[in-house]
């Protein structure tokens, strides 16, 4: 495992911590955005499938660890988009704001998606009653606005991004 | 040489295929009946952070505060000191104290009303994800919290259900509010006497329904009756506040009427709770 893998990880544990407990503070209508799905493509786009696979996992599992969720719930999902998004590293222009907005909105009906598979696969009922409701579609709106400040912080930090590390951008 | 180079060349793909199977067994035996739960035994661990975070997020937004409340005193002070704003300042911290006095008076009071024994818990974290409801509590088993001990809380002097304890860590745990997808409570209209099944939504935004009342109370049942725990056979003591009737549906070809219930707690402004620890199984 890379480096930026492991450390993608422990960026993730930590957010998950995080995004239980002082993002309460920032709730809109009782809803925070999803900043681990944020920095997990972001980590993904950057650094390809196997970074993006592992930081999704690992985040996941500490979500999983928190709350109600079945044990493998969040992990599978935050998975997958690691893995899905790890593909468009190298395919597409990142610009400040645009991507940002639509790879996180993209991310987040897809999470949406992959949640109502696992659910519907394991009958864990909880899923469909806060996935059909203004508040996940309040989620999707936050958390596609926050994406563009996000990507514009991490993109400042240079060990996150291969290129940089390397020093052919500056 | 070759199994290595295929293996080098597969990584992503088998990496992937392996953190799928990691998930997806523990998603089979976490939605099993399980007697070992891995959950409770990670979530010592993880609540460690999460108190930390927790509170420096607390120290943070007290540091906020106080610095605005020197910029205004500061500001005061250079407008020479307007009498009639610093009485209004004075006056307003007043109130702000007297609401404090009385909702920890009330608090107090209520903890010491309860016919149960209980145990003041802080509500630390709100479950981190988008799909699940669960509320993290700064007590766990070191303080004798359980599985399935009922939670209520205090509001505006009523006191009401919040949900049940699904989750003990050594220092936190996590209660599955009455409004979980997941929650039934046996339930009574403290009117009518008729009885019921107090059902969640699965989202905090959604009220509760009750099912399975006799359509045969549909005269004697109005919008604003009181809904209470009838403690049958159930986890919950019976008499705890659930919530008042919203919406009374009923169709002719169903046996029973269902009705919309709105919570008696106030799950968006819950800070504090109480585990009530005799009154579990």
């Amino acid at each position: 495992m890379s480096g930026v893998a492991l450390y993608g990880s422990l960026v993730m544990a930590g957010l998950a911590v995080l995004q239980s407990t002082v993002l309460r503070f920032v709730e809109i209508a009782g809803v925070s955005p999803d900043l681990i799905l944020i920095v997990l493509i972001f980590l993904a786009n950057k650094n390809g499938t196997m970074t993006g696979q592992v930081s999704g996992f690992v985040g996941g599992l500490v979500l999983d660890f928190m709350g109600l969720a079945p044990l493998g719930f969040y992990a599978l999902i935050y998975t997958l988009i690691g893995a899905l998004f790890g593909i468009t590293r190298g395919k597409m222009f990142v610009d400040p704001i645009f991507i940002p907005v639509i790879l996180a909105v993209v991310a987040m009906l897809l999470k949406g998606l992959i949640a109502l598979i696992v659910a519907t696969l394991f009958s864990i009922g909880a899923v469909q009653g806060n996935l059909f409701t203004s508040s996940y579609l309040i989620e999707i709106v936050y958390t596609g606005l926050v994406a563009p400040v996000v990507f514009g912080l991490l993109g400042m930090i240079a060990w996150l991004q291969p290129d940089r590390r390397r020093g052919e951008l500056t | 040489m070759r199994v290595r180079e295929s293996f080098a060349r597969h990584r992503n793909g088998l990496t992937l295929a392996l953190l799928v199977v990691i998930s997806v067994v523990s998603l089979g035996i976490s939605t099993d009946a399980m007697t070992l739960r891995p959950t409770a035994i990670w979530q010592s661990f993880v609540a460690i952070f999460q108190q930390s975070a927790s509170a420096v997020g607390r120290f943070f937004a007290g540091t906020v505060t106080s610095i605005r409340e020197l910029s205004q005193l500061r500001e005061q002070y250079d407008e020479l000191l307007d009498q009639v704003r610093q009485y209004e300042t004075i006056a307003d911290d007043i109130a702000l104290l007297r609401s404090e006095n009385e909702r920890l008076r009330e608090a107090l009071g209520f903890e010491q009303a309860l016919p149960y024994s209980s145990l003041p818990a802080r509500v630390i974290a709100k479950e981190p994800g988008s799909f699940f409801e669960g509320l993290t509590i700064n007590q766990g088993r070191t303080a004798g919290v359980r599985r399935y001990m009922p939670v209520i809380a205090s509001q505006d002097g009523m006191q009401g259900l919040v949900g049940r304890v699904e989750e003990v860590g050594l220092s936190t745990s996590v209660v599955m509010p009455v409004f979980d997808h997941d929650s039934f409570v046996a339930a009574r209209l403290l009117r009518s006497r008729h009885e019921g099944l107090v059902a969640g939504e699965g989202s905090s935004e959604g009220m509760l329904t009750m099912l399975y009342v006799a359509k045969s109370a549909r005269d004697e049942i109005s919008v604003g009756d009181t809904v209470i725990t009838s403690g049958m056979r159930s986890l919950f003591p019976e008499g705890l506040l659930i919530g008042t009737v919203e919406a009374i549906l009923g169709r002719p070809y169903e046996t029973s009427l269902n009705m919309e219930l709105d919570p008696t707690v106030d799950f968006s402004r819950l800070e504090y709770v109480f585990v009530l620890t005799e009154a579990a199984e």
